[in-house]
C-alpha cells in the first residue's frame, strides 16, 4: 500500500510542479501590474522633470516597465521597488542622452519643453496675483539653475527636491556613496541659490 | 541674532519656498501630462486600417520576397538558356552553309572534269578521205 502511494506520489509530483510554476507565473503578472500601476506616474514625473519632454518621458517610462517586468522573477528585494524601478529610469535617461548626443540631426525634432513653459505650472495653493506672480517666477529662476546643471547634479537634484528621497536613498538609487551624493547636491544648490539671488 | 544670520534665514526661507513651488509645479505638470496621455483617440476606421495593413504588409511583403527570390534566379536561367540555344542554332546554320558551299564547290569541279573527258572521249580527227567533206563543213559554217 505504501509503495503504491509512494509512485501515485512520485507520478503526481510534475503536475504539481506545473501547476505551482503556473500560479507563481500568474502571481507574478498580478503582482507586476499592481507594481506598475502604483508606481507609474512617480516614474513618468521624474523622466518628465529631467527630459522636460512629456513624449520622451512617456516612451522612457514604457521601455522602463516593461525592462522592469522582463526581470521582476530576478528582483530579489534588496532595495525597494521604486528605488529599482528608478534606477532602470535613470539607466534609461542616461541611453537617451547619449543617443540624442548621437544623432544630431534629431536636435531638430527634440520636444523639450522651455523652461519658461515648464515654470507655466502653478502651485494650486497659490491664490493672490501677486503670490502667484512671484511662485511662477521662483519656479522659472529653479529651472533656469537645473537647466546648467551636469546630468547627474540633476538627477541628485530632482530625486532630492522632486521625488522628496533621503540622501541614503539616492545613493542607492544611483549607485554612488552618501557623500559623493551630497557633493553634487551641494553643487546644484550652489547654483540654484545663485539664480535666486542669493549667496554664493 | 545679528543682522547676517537674519539675512540667512530670510535667505533659507526663500530658497526652500522655491524649492517647494518649483516641487508643486512639476507635480502639477507631471499630473496633467499623464492624465493627458491617458486619452488616446483612435478612430474605429483607423484602428481597422491598422488591424488589417499589419498583415496584409506582412503577406505582400513576403510575396514580394519569395518572387524575387525564386523569379529572378529562374528568369535569368532561362535566358542564358536562350541565347546558349540561339548561339548554337546560329553555329549549326554556319556550319550547315559552309558544308554546302564546299559540296556545290566539289560539284563543279566534277563537272569541268566531265565535259573535258567527254570533249576527248569524242573528240577524233577525220580520216584523209573525208577531209573535202571536212573543210566544206567549216566553209558552209564560216559562211
Amino acid at each position: 500500500m505504501a509503495t503504491t502511494t509512494t509512485v501515485l506520489e512520485s507520478m503526481a509530483k510534475p503536475a504539481v510542479a506545473a501547476a505551482f510554476s503556473r500560479d507563481v507565473a500568474v502571481n507574478d503578472a498580478a503582482e507586476f501590474a499592481e507594481v506598475a500601476a502604483r508606481y507609474r506616474p512617480q516614474i513618468f514625473r521624474f523622466l518628465l522633470a529631467s527630459l522636460r519632454d512629456p513624449d520622451a518621458a512617456e516612451t522612457l517610462t514604457q521601455d522602463c516597465l516593461l525592462k522592469a517586468h522582463r526581470n521582476w522573477t530576478s528582483f530579489r528585494g534588496e532595495s525597494s521597488v521604486m528605488t529599482w524601478l528608478l534606477r532602470i529610469a535613470i539607466n534609461l535617461q542616461k541611453d537617451h542622452w547619449r543617443s540624442r548626443r548621437l544623432q544630431f540631426w534629431k536636435l531638430t525634432s527634440n520636444n523639450s519643453v522651455d523652461a519658461e513653459d515648464a515654470s507655466q505650472w502653478l502651485p494650486s495653493g497659490e491664490s493672490s496675483p501677486e503670490t502667484q506672480a512671484v511662485a511662477k517666477d521662483q519656479v522659472r529662476q529653479v529651472w533656469k539653475a537645473v537647466k546648467g546643471l551636469s546630468e547627474r547634479q540633476r538627477t541628485v537634484f530632482m530625486l532630492r527636491h522632486v521625488e522628496e528621497m533621503e540622501i541614503h536613498e539616492i545613493a542607492n538609487t544611483i549607485g554612488l556613496s552618501e557623500g559623493t551624493v551630497k557633493a553634487h547636491l551641494s553643487r546644484a544648490m550652489v547654483r540654484v541659490r545663485a539664480e535666486l539671488g542669493g549667496r554664493r | 541674532m545679528n543682522f547676517e544670520e537674519k539675512n540667512r534665514e530670510i535667505e533659507d526661507l526663500k530658497v526652500e519656498s522655491a524649492l517647494r513651488n518649483f516641487r508643486e509645479s512639476v507635480h502639477g505638470w507631471s499630473e496633467h501630462e499623464f492624465s493627458k496621455l491617458r486619452t488616446i483617440k483612435r478612430s474605429r476606421w483607423e484602428a481597422m486600417c491598422v488591424v488589417l495593413a499589419k498583415p496584409a504588409m506582412g503577406w505582400a511583403l513576403g510575396c514580394v520576397l519569395m518572387v524575387s527570390s525564386v523569379g529572378i534566379p529562374v528568369t535569368v536561367h532561362h535566358q542564358r538558356q536562350l541565347v546558349a540555344e540561339r548561339n548554337a542554332q546560329q553555329l549549326r546554320q554556319q556550319q550547315l552553309a559552309k558544308q554546302a558551299v564546299e559540296q556545290q564547290a566539289t560539284l563543279a569541279m566534277t563537272d569541268d572534269e566531265l565535259l573535258r573527258h567527254v570533249d576527248s572521249d569524242i573528240a577524233q580527227d577525220a580520216p584523209d578521205a573525208m577531209q573535202p567533206l571536212a573543210s566544206l563543213m567549216t566553209d558552209a559554217s564560216t559562211r
